[in-house]
């Protein structure tokens, strides 16, 4: 007899915590952050079509094709609106990965490629950096566990447009150098 | 098929379900340690397995020398199956959603063993007492 209420009672307490459980976990699925809102800034827009128009006054066709590719680069991962990180990033290239490719086809002086090669890993850390503390934020913002802490993407859209600068920044610098010439 | 034949198999194929998540766990395990400090496999979970399988070892010993089962709920087989299916369901959406992939199957097989190692304990509870001959 007491084996017997004590098998419902383990009955009972199974399925109250299947249910606990699967509805905790339907609650923390729902409540997973995905997007965040970011938007470029207009003053960055106006400069990027700045620099586009002035891609036409690099006279070498190598150079202005490295160059095209690192504002494509600033443009595939530019956001407007509402963004899943994890879409937009997941397999981005760095802005780094540009740089040999750039100073072969210009052929530039060592010390324009000194002056640039800082400009090139400010930009990376300035934004890429903060991109992949994003990635850990956003992983830990998925509240999986009732016990543990969440922390929601931290990235809003000051730090996004002054950080972002940092890309446009280079490309700028770079259209100079190669304005002024060896 | 009777109640307690169809309790078996239904056993059985809790087992099966689990040894299948413990398989899938162990093929595609992320890392034991993520970001350095959030540990995924638990002392618990380790330690729920091993008594689960002790278990599930007493249950089929007792029950091979005994061949009795008392009354049993069947329901609870059931919903111990359905319990998995779903928590792995969800798992997988998690995982869609997720940078670091198994994060979550990681983290939720310790929910489904301890449920599994509530079974075990009523399934041995269930198992009856060997008749004694009477003497004439």
């Amino acid at each position: 007899m007491m084996k017997e209420i004590v098998k419902k009672y383990i009955f009972m307490v199974s399925a109250l915590f299947s249910i606990v459980v699967v509805c905790m976990m339907i609650t923390s699925y729902k409540a997973a952050y995905k997007e965040i809102s970011l938007h470029d800034t207009n003053i960055n827009k106006v400069l990027l079509n700045k620099y586009k128009n002035e891609l036409s006054t690099i006279k070498d066709s190598d150079c202005k094709k490295a160059v095209e590719e690192i504002v494509k680069h600033y443009e595939d991962t530019s956001y407007d609106g509402k963004v899943d990180l994890r879409d937009k990033y997941f397999n981005g290239k760095s802005i780094l990965g540009y740089t040999l490719k750039t100073f072969d086809s210009c052929n530039l002086t060592d010390e324009q490629k000194g002056i640039l090669s800082s400009n090139f890993i400010t930009s990376s850390i300035q934004f890429e950096e903060i991109v992949n503390e994003l990635y850990f934020q956003y992983e830990l913002s998925v509240p999986d566990s009732w016990t543990r802490s969440t922390l929601k993407p931290t990235m809003d859209n000051v730090r996004y447009r002054i950080n972002r600068s940092s890309h446009l920044d280079l490309i700028g610098d770079l259209i100079q150098v190669l304005k002024e010439g060896k | 098929m009777n109640n307690k034949k169809l309790y078996l198999y239904l056993y059985y194929a809790s087992l099966f379900v689990t040894a299948l998540m413990m398989i899938l766990l162990l093929v595609k395990s992320p890392a034991k340690y993520y970001n350095g400090e959030y540990e995924l496999v638990s002392g618990f979970g380790i330690l729920a397995c091993i008594i689960n399988v002790i278990l599930v070892a007493v249950f089929t010993v007792l029950f091979g020398i005994r061949k009795k089962l008392d009354k049993v709920n069947i329901l609870f087989p059931a919903q111990y199956i359905l319990f998995t299916l779903i928590v792995l369901v969800l798992c997988h959406l998690f995982n869609n959603k997720l940078l670091i992939p198994y994060v979550h199957y990681s983290y939720y097989n310790v929910f489904i063993l301890f449920n599994y190692t509530l079974l075990n304990i009523y399934s041995i509870l269930s198992i009856g007492k060997k008749r004694r001959r009477k003497r004439k």
